[in-house]
């Protein structure tokens, strides 16, 4: 065969008949083999001068052969979700791997394991010469059933994020997570899969090692050079990188999805214990960036993405089409609309798809107001049950729909997003703050505007259980922290909830914030607790400071979170911040069986013990008896630490080696009467763990 | 005579395999015999499932006493409502396991006397049935001295508690299970002649903390001091007198008028226990702190 004939062979999809309207676009992307066509033009596109290497004869050449006859291969290697940042190596690495085990890439398994390997290795930061021994490994355990039966059933896009095992999502080598710690990991640690949200704590927490080296330098692990990185972990310790690096890579190892993550000053991991179910482990804070991911780093994104790939057939469909559309970009601009259009109706969910789209409008379309208009309130329908995501779409064209619309029609444009979101509480909090600080700072700087869209914003938000507090929460440290400005905050806030009109309302004021302060509490919202109880400091005017003796260590209640099980008449919300903080405060529950305060440390930590203080006397006093201390580090799972019956205004509970790791608090009257339950201060103390 | 005592004793072995770990403690507590634990995850942990079979192959009953109890408990990852309930029953047996699948031998009291958690370590002890022969043995050991103990006093009673400690290797247990033998070992011996309590209460981590608190304070020579006390103690193991050298080095790197004698402290703790993970982390120290 001639060598113009062969390149012309593996060109062949591309002579297929180009699609010429909007029936024919549908119908390449209906029919599997049409779809096979597709995904080698995309694969030439964008790796076009491996491909043209490739083609020109050899072992190459038959690799990409089969390769173009397989399409399954092809779709799986094409739509697993977004291709790595350089597709020469990938099909690089995929060559290498088919060289190696070309007959066991005829096994579903082994394909989608090559798969994924080929996609996590064709990141620029992997090294190509490790990627077969990474698919050794995973097509040997599964075959010596040494792997959880969960990875038999894991599609090649799932695989992704277990084939990925390393450090924050690249390639770790000797001395790290490298293959040595997958063998030991696997062969050590063999769990449940939801237990793997635990396996962390194998690891002991230790900021030196038992040479007084820190984490912090070069040292710490240096003397154990002879063991398995992951053993030493498990025997030397770490602090929360090491041990969520631990528990995520023994997942992995296993052969279960996982995935490390930053969150501000700490490390956490999550594990996917089963379909769909991403659960978070050693994490301490919403505000997660994750190190391995298909459509971007926020959890919502991991959450989303889960969601549509899980629908293969649609997820394929609107691949399709936005393979269509690149095609079909320069020469075709008004069908690529179109093909982006059918993109987004096969699967609506498809957010990267909606970037991709909305960015060819705003840069080569240039859609009007009316048009930007639509296509907001299109993607708000498509995504508002995950904001994040949504705010992520709309924000890309926030700046040139705004310049497209008339100034009178911007406030309004804005708010849809707000209408939209609120009855949805999304999959996990997010930063709404940016987004209401990118859209206060969109309507051009006039502090009246931004008041105004403050006020405007809360009436919409007003009942939403997930944004009033972190809405409140911005506008009093963007409005109301400015004393030149805060009594126009309190005057908005006050109007939002119709409790009062004038901003010199105490009573008004009081009650807003202690709204937003319940519901911050409600949704487990640390940082909008935080910064509603520090707005509410003011209005605790003439409150007596209280007077306890610490334990040692650091008060690993300040910060934190306070939940109560009822609130009351005579409870004051806006006191609550107070309880866990060294100035104290007060909570007032409701008349109830079992009563009780739960108490979210600001830090993780190893107890040296408890203060509570109760300026009760006489018979209020009784209300608290008998108290009963309990401490989890999940929430869930509780342990009793402290139980009396006889009343003191402080109790010293001294937890000393008895209270490792502890989130959470839990203080209860425990007795079957009906009655109220309130306390002045809920202290713990002790060596933080994050 | 002889098939019939074969009959009763196959009968016995039968009845000795429990459906829970309540149940076996009830039995094991009227028997007066340990309870021997298999855990394993049928849903999810093939590897288990190898060894499961030979748990429930009768062969594996021979030579163990009839009367003991064999529980197989299986963590599922999906239990059904049956195995919800059956898990209550089996709740109390929750040792911590890094993982399955475990053997794990428990006295009549239903307090832990040793595990082996992982095919590795099975493996390594010689298959399970040789595993758990072993933790029999360690039991076995165990009892004689506490029962040796029961008719001591004095000295001679917390050397003997203590010894049966050391065979089990567990510390004081998980949840400081074995703190009564300990707080026995207080009455018994108050002024800790055996050593007994300086090993048993020994902690490393505390003896970093006490070093780096007290080289911040620039109270050094106190501190090494107390390292010198605590390392004339009889009866600290290899690990503990090493971790104790590993202090003595944080402490001597934290003292500009000592650093010199870092090294010597690496060698101490080299010279422990030499082939040990602590003993050629102390080389490979002092081999960088030569280069």
């Amino acid at each position: 065969m001639s060598a113009f004939r062969s390149i012309l062979l593996c060109l062949l999809p591309t002579l297929l008949p180009a699609a010429t309207d909007e029936a024919s676009l549908r119908a390449e992307a209906d029919d599997p083999a049409a779809r096979s066509a597709l995904a080698a033009n995309e694969l030439r596109r964008v790796a076009a001068p491996v491909v043209g290497e490739f083609s020109r004869g050899g072992e190459t050449k038959r690799f990409l052969d089969e390769l173009n006859a397989s399409p399954v291969l092809l779709s799986e290697l094409m739509g697993s979700g977004p291709l790595p940042d350089d597709p020469g190596k990938m099909l690089r690495v995929l060559f290498e791997l088919w060289k190696h085990d070309r007959a066991g890439l005829a096994d579903e398994h082994e394909r989608g394991t090559a798969v994924a390997v080929a996609l996590t290795f064709g990141d620029s930061k992997w090294p190509t010469e490790k990627a077969v021994a990474r698919y050794d490994y995973f097509r040997d355990s599964r075959r010596d059933g040494l792997l959880h039966p969960m990875f038999d059933d894991l599609a090649a896009w799932e695989k992704r994020y277990v084939v990925s095992a390393g450090g924050n999502g690249s390639w770790n080598g000797p001395g790290g997570w490298d293959d040595a710690s997958l063998v030991w990991l696997r062969d050590h640690v063999k769990l449940p899969a939801p237990a793997y949200t635990g396996a962390c704590w194998q690891a002991p927490y230790h900021l030196h090692n038992l040479f007084g080296d820190s984490i912090h330098g070069s040292a710490y692990y240096m003397p154990f050079e002879h063991m398995v990185h992951a053993e030493r972990v498990r025997d030397v310790g770490g602090v929360c990188g090491s041990l969520s690096h631990y528990g995520a890579t023994a997942a992995r190892a296993n052969g279960i999805p996982a995935i490390t993550m930053g969150e501000p000053g700490h490390c956490a991991y999550a594990v996917r214990v089963k379909r769909g179910a991403w659960t978070p482990a050693y994490s301490l804070s919403w505000q997660r960036g994750l190190h391995t991911s298909l459509w971007g780093r926020t959890w919502t994104q991991l959450v989303l993405q889960d969601a549509a790939l899980t629908d293969a057939e649609a997820h394929a469909r609107s691949t399709a089409h936005l393979w269509q559309a690149r095609a079909l970009r320069e020469k075709n601009p008004d069908l690529a609309e179109t093909a982006y259009r059918l993109a987004l109706e096969a699967q609506p969910l498809h957010q990267p798809a909606w970037l991709e789209a909305t960015a060819f409008l705003r840069d080569v379309r240039k859609p009007d107001a009316a048009a930007w208009t639509a296509i907001q309130k299109a993607a708000l329908a498509a995504l508002a049950e995950y904001p994040e995501a949504a705010w992520d779409v709309v924000s890309s064209f926030q700046k040139e729909a705004l310049a497209a619309l008339p100034a009178e029609q911007r406030l309004a444009y804005l708010l849809a997003f707000h209408e939209a979101i609120a009855p949805h509480d999304g999959p996990v909090m997010w930063n709404i703050d940016a987004a209401l600080k990118s859209q206060a700072q969109a309507l051009g700087g006039d502090f009246d505007q931004q008041i105004a869209f403050f006020q405007e914003v809360l009436k919409r938000q007003v009942s939403s259980k997930s944004w009033l507090a972190p809405v409140v929460a911005w506008g009093q440290q963007s409005i109301g922290s400015n004393p030149a400005s805060s009594d126009r905050y309190f005057v908005a806030l006050s109007t939002a909830f119709s409790s009062a009109n004038g901003g010199d309302n105490q009573d008004a004021l009081r009650s807003a914030i202690g709204k937003a302060v319940l519901a911050a509490a409600a949704i487990r919202n640390v940082e909008a607790f935080q910064a509603l109880g520090k707005s509410g400091a003011p209005l605790r005017e003439g409150a007596k400071p209280i007077q306890t003796e610490p334990f040692s260590g650091e008060l690993l209640t300040s910060g934190g979170l306070l939940v109560i099980s009822t609130t009351s008449r005579w409870d004051h919300p806006e006191y609550h911040w107070g309880v866990l903080e060294a100035c104290g405060g007060k909570f007032h529950t409701d008349a109830e069986v079992r009563p009780h305060a739960i108490v979210r440390l600001g830090k993780l930590g190893d107890l040296t013990g408890v203060v509570i203080h109760d300026e009760a006397s006489g018979y209020n006093a009784s209300r608290q008896l008998p108290l009963k201390v309990s401490i989890s580090e999940d929430g869930e799972s509780w342990t009793e630490v402290f139980r009396t019956t006889e009343h003191q205004q402080v109790w010293r509970i001294p937890l000393e080696g008895k209270a490792p790791r502890v989130q959470f608090l839990k203080v209860e009257r425990d007795d079957d009467r009906k009655e109220v339950f309130h306390l002045n201060a809920i202290h713990a103390y002790g060596r933080r763990l994050q | 005579m002889r098939p019939l005592l074969f009959l009763a004793l196959v009968t016995a072995a039968h009845a000795a395999r429990l459906p829970d770990f309540t149940a076996a403690l009830e039995h094991a507590k009227a028997e007066h015999t340990p309870v021997a634990v298999y855990f394993h995850g049928s849903d999810w942990n093939k590897p288990g499932e190898k060894l499961l079979a030979v748990w429930n192959d009768p062969r594996f009953e021979s030579g163990l006493d009839p009367a003991m109890p064999l529980v197989a408990i299986d963590r599922k990852e999906a239990p059904s409502p049956a195995d919800e309930e059956l898990a209550k029953r089996n709740a109390a047996c929750d040792p911590p396991l890094r993982s399955l699948p475990a053997v794990a031998l428990f006295d009549s009291d239903g307090r832990l006397v040793a595990s082996l958690a992982g095919t590795p370590e099975i493996e390594k002890a010689g298959g399970l049935p040789r595993a758990l022969a072993g933790m029999l043995a360690v039991l076995k050991d165990r009892d004689l001295a506490w029962e040796r103990a029961r008719k001591s006093s004095g000295l001679q009673r917390a050397n003997l508690l203590g010894s049966g400690l050391d065979r089990m290797n567990l510390g004081l247990g998980p949840k400081n299970v074995y703190q009564t033998v300990l707080e026995e070992m207080k009455k018994a011996d108050p002024k800790d002649q055996s050593g007994y309590l300086a090993k048993y209460t020994f902690s490393s981590r505390a003896l970093l903390d006490m070093v780096i608190k007290r080289a911040e304070a620039g109270e050094q020579a106190e501190a090494e001091k107390e390292l010198a006390t605590l390392a004339r103690q009889p009866r600290l193991d290899k690990k503990q007198l090493q971790e104790l050298h590993a202090a003595r080095f944080a402490l001597y790197q934290r003292w500009p008028d000592k650093k010199n004698q870092s090294r010597r402290a690496l060698e101490d703790m080299r010279r422990a226990d030499p082939k040990s993970d602590l003993g050629r982390a102390a080389n490979r120290y002092a081999d960088q702190l030569e280069r």
